[in-house]
């Protein structure tokens, strides 16, 4: 019984966005029907919480369940702060399927890849139900890191994206940023000086950074500005959270004690009778997304292992079909 | 950039042995007992197991771990699947995954299915080692299957057996079982034709899928440990709720599968009821004396600990051998 085996660079072939989107898209609505069984993830704290570990560092356990695709999977997944600066990539992450009828292993593959896919296509389909101005939408976008390239990549995939702002508190990965990008998204790309100029008369602003200084302030945020707060900490000021008129989380449970809401929800401000939809709820049909053009609407993804699973799937058949990765008997 | 290890199940058997096994659980279930061991309650994904949709009778668990005395991390993702069988594959599917926690590189996947299957012997053993001071021991086994042969491998190597009493619902399975492992157990191998026989016994080991609560509570005499190993609950309700000390490998695991399950939904048993971890007793942080009349209920339902430091074990000898493939997946 062989394991075909995948590495980056070989995901890196055979992944496309426009798939992505449409994997993520489906299985969004899987979500929504409830054909996706996707439990909370364990978290393995090696040093980012209290098990004074010295690693700066922890991993999540990931599993799912697709239907649409009948796949189970799991995503192992995790942060090291430390290792950027020793020119490692600070995700390390990896990916199992099985077949659910008997639980053989069909894939082992790397993660990190599609995690960043899957996280740009979860923007650019809830900005698909939540945008505006879906025609032709100024995108502002904070953080131009790995992330911020699949953001770029995945909103300018799916919106003929009319002018692409972007602010990191260090200048020169902007500018790497947009000599990489601007070729690769075909949009004009804006190196902005200061925060708030991002998100002057924009439609969206995506910020996929590691701050937790609360940048993103209520001013900033006009009438009608979607905003997707990605990090993992704090990004966006508690005025703003308390008065945008919806907020849609990927999976309420999760939202509520990480990231974004994790602070005014342990302070009482926020609970789950505040979370208006989830996303796979819109994509399903059963809440309305935008429903005037002056709604301020909050959109936070935290990332779902079902997500993950999904596009392992659509990469793992791809590469049935070309031919590509090795195999490996574990059994 | 990085090397991963690939192990498959015959490289595995290949490159650890039981004492090797042994002596990892006991060192692991200290660490549970001092700290330096992180075990989050495992994850379960239910394919079917128990949920009426999807529709395949099957469940993985996920359990990632960090093992302080060898400082490693990963995560054994396994699960079990009836259809499995009529295509001649053990009921157990399982891979382990290996990290390296200073950088997060990974450093093996391998099967994990012979690693489980060793543990979860040595894992009762150890336990009974700490709760039968005697050499000395009498076997009950209940399931004649892959995880009655390794416990009995276990126990074998830390006891002398003077007399094991095997039951199984399949005759042949015990009759199978008891020519395998006659040069094993150092007494003699009884074949039990009445459930009631085996429970005669210093320790009675309950290795089965049964979901009928078998193990009735007047069969269970003064003094005997009882190790209900099952995912369901093989004793009675009268026994959970009358043995005299409850101990278990992991308080969250074992209050929400396994024998304790469905008394803890009830809110009959609770975090109150559980005397001590194993790993509190192997650290010397809770102190066993026991009256030789008491009866034990010992449930060591399997942690991603003890997997994680055995593989680890494995990939350390692999690496050393050069047994194995490697890949670089990143």
């Amino acid at each position: 019984m062989s394991t075909l085996l995948l590495t980056r660079s070989e995901i890196n072939e055979l992944v496309a966005m426009p798939e992505v989107i449409e994997t993520v898209e489906k299985t969004f609505k899987g979500m929504g029907e409830g054909d996706v069984i996707n439990p909370p993830k364990v978290h393995l704290d090696l040093g980012d919480g209290n098990s004074g570990l010295p690693y700066r560092a922890g991993m999540n356990a990931m599993p799912a369940y697709v239907g649409w695709q009948k796949i189970a999977g799991l995503k192992f997944i995790g942060g090291w702060e430390g290792n950027p600066s020793k020119g490692l990539p600070y995700l390390s992450g990896m990916i199992f399927l099985v077949d659910p009828q008997d639980g053989r292993f069909l894939a082992v593959m790397d993660g990190t890849l599609i995690t960043n896919f899957r996280t740009g296509a979860q923007a650019a389909v809830a900005l698909k139900y939540l945008i505006k101005n879906p025609k032709e939408p100024i995108i502002g976008l904070f953080g131009a890191g790995a992330q911020g390239r699949t953001q770029a990549l995945a909103v300018c995939t799916a919106f003929n994206v009319k002018e692409l702002r972007v602010y990191d508190i260090n200048l020169n990965a902007s500018r790497v940023f947009a000599e990489e990008m601007t070729q690769k998204v075909n949009v004009p790309i804006k190196i902005m000086d200061k925060p708030e100029d991002v998100t002057r008369g924009c439609d969206a602003v995506i910020s996929v950074t590691h701050a937790k200084n609360q940048f993103i302030t209520n001013e900033m945020i006009g009438r009608g500005v979607t905003v997707l707060p990605l990090g993992s900490f704090r990004e966006c000021a508690d005025d703003l959270i308390l008065s945008v008129d919806k907020i849609i989380v990927d999976n309420i449970e999760q939202c509520l004690h990480r990231g974004t809401l994790k602070a005014v929800v342990e302070s009482g401000k926020l609970n789950r009778s505040n979370i208006y939809a989830t996303i796979g709820e819109i994509v399903a049909g059963k809440k309305t997304g935008r429903e005037s053009a002056e709604e301020r609407i909050m959109c936070i993804t935290i990332g779902m292992g079902a997500l993950d699973v999904a596009v392992a799937s659509l990469i793992y058949e791809k590469a049935l079909a070309k031919g590509v990765g090795a195999t490996f008997s574990f059994v | 950039m990085f090397q991963t290890r690939l192990l498959s199940k015959s490289q595995v058997q290949s490159l650890i042995t039981m004492s090797e096994v042994l002596d990892a659980v006991e060192k692991t279930f200290k660490g549970m007992g001092d700290g330096t061991v992180i075990n989050p309650t495992k994850v379960n994904l239910d394919l079917g197991e128990t949920a009426s949709y999807p529709p395949y009778g099957g469940f993985m668990n996920a359990m990632p771990a960090y093992i302080g005395w060898l400082d490693t991390a990963g995560i054994k993702w396994a699960g079990g699947f009836f259809e499995r069988k009529k295509h001649g594959l053990g009921y157990i599917t399982s891979l382990i995954l290996l990290i390296d926690p200073k950088m997060g590189n990974f450093k093996a996947v391998m099967d994990g299915a012979h690693i489980t299957n060793l543990r979860t012997g040595a894992q009762s053993a150890i336990s009974l080692k700490y709760l039968h001071p005697d050499k000395n021991i009498r076997i009950g086994l209940y399931g004649a299957g892959m995880q009655g042969h390794t416990q009995t491998m276990a126990i074998s190597q830390i006891f002398n057996i003077e007399k094991l009493c095997v039951y199984d619902i399949s005759p042949d399975a015990a009759k199978k079982y008891a020519e395998d492992m006659k040069n094993v157990v150092q007494g003699e191998i009884v074949i039990a034709k009445d459930p009631k026989e085996p429970a005669d016994a210093d320790a009675i080991i309950c290795v089965t899928q049964s979901k009928d609560k078998f193990l009735k509570n007047e069969w269970i005499k003064p003094g005997t440990i009882v190790f209900p190993m099952g995912s369901y609950q093989e004793c009675d309700d009268d026994f959970i709720l009358s043995a005299d000390k409850i101990i278990v490998d992991h308080v969250g695991q074992c209050l929400h599968r396994g024998a304790l399950k469905e008394l803890c939904e009830e809110g009959k048993i609770s975090e109150r009821n559980i005397f001590a971890t194993i790993g509190e007793i192997v650290a010397g942080k809770k102190e066993i004396k026991r009256n030789k009349n008491e009866r034990i209920l010992c449930i060591p339902i399997g942690t991603g600990a003890m997997d994680i430091a055995v593989a680890t074990i494995v990939f350390q000898k692999a690496e050393s051998k050069g047994i194995g493939g490697t890949y670089e997946f990143e």
